[in-house]
C-alpha cells in the first residue's frame, strides 16, 4: 500500500486555533492547529453532517459550529450522547514548512 | 469534660494565645486593614436540623426559592472570550446557555427550544456558534436571541417573531465570573456581593485564568460539602499531618452581612494544639517540606530564618520570588498574610474564593441534579495572567467520580490531593449519619462554625422561613 502524502497548506497559514478545509482525492478534510500541534480529521461532524471548519479548538477538542458536539482532534473520539461516532483522522506531517496529509488507510501491523 | 473556666457571653470565647490579627500585625508589613479587623457576630446557638440536608421536600423548596432566585456564577468570562462562544451551566434540573454576542455582551438563555423544548445545545458541550440552532427541527436564533430561521415557515402562521425571542435571564459579571439570576426582579449583583468588591480591590480575580479545573461528585448534600470547607476546626482531626504549619484554632472568622463570610487561617504558625515549642527555622523547614500547593521546596538553596525574623516572612518572600519567576510578575507589594495565609471568602450560596498567592482556589458546590444526597464540587485554580497579557486557554475540566481520588488528577500536588481526599472522605459518612441520628440536628461551635450558621440563616431568608 502506498503512503502518499499530499502537500496541502503552508504551516504558517494556520495559527493556533485556526482550521481550513481541503479536498484530497474526494476526501473533505479539515486541517487544523491545536495549540501548535497540527491535525487532520474528516470535515464532517458525525452527528448531523455539518462541516467542522471554523469550530472552536481548545484543549485538544474541536466543537462543531452547528450543534456543539465536541471531538478529540488526535483520536477523533466524540464526547457525549451526540458524539458517539468518532471522526476519521488522517496522517499528517510537516515537511519544510508545508503541511502534508495522507488519505491512505493507516498501515496495520 | 472541660468547661470554660470563666463565663463569657456566648461567642466571645477564643482559643488561648495570640489572635490571628496579632500574629498578622507581628509580620511588620502593610496588610489590608480589613484583614486585622475582626467582624464576628454571635448568630445564635440552636441546632441545625438534619432534614435540611436529607429531605426531598427541602430540596424542592431550595429549587423553587433559592436556585431560581439567587445570583450564582455560571462560568468564567474566559470560557466565552469571543463572539459566539458559549458555555452550558447546569443547576438542579435546569440548563442555561451563556453566550457572547457579536457586540461582546453576555447573554443567558434557558437551554430549550421555543418550538418543542429540545435543548438547543447538548449537555456537556461548549464551543463557538454563529447562531443557536435546535438540533431537532432547526429553529434558529441569533446570538442576541432573535428568531432568525424557521424551516417550513408556512406551517407556523401563528408565530410572531417578536413573541419568539429567546427569554434572557439576568446576567452580570464580577472578578472574571459570569453571574446569572433566573429572577427578573432580583436585586443587583452588587448588592449581593456586599464587601467583596472592596476587599478584592487589590486582588483582581479578573486578572487570573483557570489553570486547573477538577469536578468531583461528592456523596452528601451540597450544604454539608460546602460546610466542610468553612471552618478550620476539623484540621486537627482530619488533617493531622499539617498541624505544625497551620494555626488552626487561632483562625479568625468573619461575617459580613447576609451573603459574605471569611476565615483567615494562618500558615507558618504552629497549631495551638501543639504543646511543644518550635524554632522559626523548624517551622520554615516544615513549610518547605510540605509543598502546600505546588512543589515549593527549594533544592538549591537552604533557606535560613535571619536573627529576629520569622518563618512566615522568609516563606512569603521565597514564594513571591518563586511565583514571580513562574508568572513573570512582581509580587513584592504583597504582605506576608496576602502571600501565604489561607484567606477564604464564602459568597452565598455556594462559592469559596481565595485571594492569597499561595492559595489559588475557587470552590463551588451544586446539588447533583435532583439528588439531595449528592453534590457536584468544582475546584478551580486561578493563576495570574502573565504580564505578557496573553491569556492561556482555560483548562479542560477533569472529572472525578464519587470513589476517585484527587491523586488521580495528573499533575496535582500529592500533599494537597491527600488534604482534599481527607476533606471529602468524611462526607458520605456524614450524610448517612444525618439519617441514622436520633438527635435531630447538628450542634455548632459559636465561633469556629459561625459561617455555617450564617449560611443557614441566609438560606432561610430565601426560603421565606424567617
Amino acid at each position: 500500500m502506498s503512503n502518499a502524502f499530499h502537500s496541502v497548506l503552508d504551516a504558517a497559514e494556520l495559527p493556533p486555533g485556526a482550521s481550513k478545509a481541503v479536498q484530497i482525492d474526494g476526501h473533505n478534510i479539515l486541517v487544523g492547529n491545536s495549540a501548535g500541534e497540527f491535525f487532520a480529521v474528516q470535515n464532517r461532524c458525525t452527528h448531523q453532517d455539518s462541516p467542522l471548519e471554523g469550530g472552536r479548538i481548545r484543549n485538544g477538542l474541536i466543537a462543531c459550529p452547528l450543534h456543539g458536539v465536541m471531538f478529540d482532534v488526535r483520536t477523533g473520539c466524540g464526547k457525549g450522547q451526540m458524539g458517539r461516532v468518532p471522526l476519521r483522522t488522517y496522517a499528517l506531517r510537516v515537511v519544510e514548512g508545508r503541511i502534508e496529509v495522507s488519505v491512505d488507510m493507516p498501515l496495520t501491523a | 469534660m472541660n468547661h470554660p473556666a470563666e463565663i463569657l457571653p456566648p461567642g466571645a470565647a477564643r482559643c488561648p494565645g495570640p489572635s490571628t490579627a496579632e500574629i498578622i500585625r507581628a509580620d511588620g508589613d502593610q496588610p489590608p486593614a480589613h484583614l486585622t479587623e475582626p467582624s464576628y457576630q454571635f448568630l445564635g446557638d440552636a441546632d441545625i436540623a438534619y432534614a435540611r440536608y436529607t429531605s426531598r421536600a427541602f430540596h424542592e423548596l431550595e429549587k423553587d426559592k433559592l436556585w431560581t432566585k439567587v445570583w450564582q456564577w455560571a462560568c468564567r468570562e474566559d470560557d466565552i472570550p469571543g463572539p459566539g462562544d458559549y458555555f452550558l451551566y447546569e443547576i438542579t434540573d435546569k440548563s442555561v446557555i451563556i453566550v457572547r454576542t457579536e457586540s461582546g455582551a453576555i447573554k443567558a438563555y434557558p437551554n430549550a427550544c421555543l418550538h418543542r423544548g429540545t435543548q438547543l445545545k447538548p449537555a456537556g458541550s461548549a464551543g463557538r456558534s454563529k447562531n443557536l440552532r435546535c438540533p431537532f427541527h432547526g429553529f434558529t436564533w441569533t446570538l442576541d436571541g432573535a428568531l432568525s430561521d424557521v424551516p417550513c415557515r408556512w406551517d407556523f402562521p401563528h408565530i410572531r417573531d417578536e413573541d419568539f425571542q429567546l427569554p434572557a435571564l439576568k446576567v452580570d459579571t464580577w472578578g472574571g465570573f459570569v453571574f446569572i439570576n433566573f429572577d427578573q426582579d432580583a436585586p443587583p449583583l452588587a448588592e449581593h456581593l456586599g464587601v467583596l468588591p472592596a476587599h478584592f480591590a487589590n486582588w483582581d480575580l479578573g486578572a487570573k485564568f483557570t489553570a486547573r479545573h477538577v469536578r468531583k461528585l461528592l456523596p452528601a448534600n451540597w450544604k454539608a460539602c460546602l460546610e466542610a470547607f468553612l471552618e478550620s476546626y476539623h484540621v486537627l482531626e482530619t488533617h493531622p499531618q499539617g498541624v505544625l504549619t497551620v494555626g488552626d484554632a487561632n483562625s479568625q472568622y468573619d461575617i459580613y452581612g447576609e451573603s459574605v463570610s471569611r476565615f483567615v487561617h494562618l500558615v507558618g504558625y504552629p497549631s495551638p494544639h501543639l504543646k511543644e515549642t518550635f524554632t522559626q527555622q523548624q517551622l520554615l523547614d516544615a513549610l518547605l517540606g510540605e509543598g502546600v500547593v505546588e512543589a515549593i521546596a527549594d533544592e538549591d538553596t537552604k533557606l535560613r530564618v535571619p536573627p529576629g525574623g520569622t518563618a512566615r516572612q522568609v516563606f512569603a518572600q521565597h514564594l513571591q520570588q518563586l511565583f514571580g519567576k513562574a508568572y513573570g510578575k512582581d509580587f513584592s507589594h504583597l504582605s506576608v498574610s496576602e502571600t501565604i495565609d489561607a484567606i477564604e471568602y464564602c459568597l452565598f450560596p455556594n462559592t469559596c474564593l481565595f485571594p492569597s498567592l499561595l492559595f489559588p482556589m475557587v470552590y463551588r458546590f451544586r446539588p447533583n441534579g435532583d439528588d439531595p444526597d449528592s453534590c457536584i464540587f468544582d475546584l478551580l485554580f486561578l493563576q495570574p495572567v502573565p504580564d505578557s497579557g496573553v491569556r492561556p486557554d482555560p483548562a479542560e475540566v477533569i472529572e472525578l467520580d464519587f470513589e476517585q481520588s484527587f491523586h488521580e488528577v495528573p499533575g496535582f500536588d500529592p500533599g494537597l490531593a491527600t488534604i482534599y481526599d481527607q476533606d471529602t472522605g468524611n462526607l458520605g459518612g456524614q450524610q448517612r449519619g444525618f439519617k441514622s441520628s436520633t438527635k435531630p440536628g447538628q450542634t455548632l461551635g459559636n465561633y469556629q462554625e459561625v459561617r455555617l450558621r450564617q449560611l443557614h440563616q441566609t438560606l432561610d431568608t430565601f426560603l421565606g422561613k424567617k
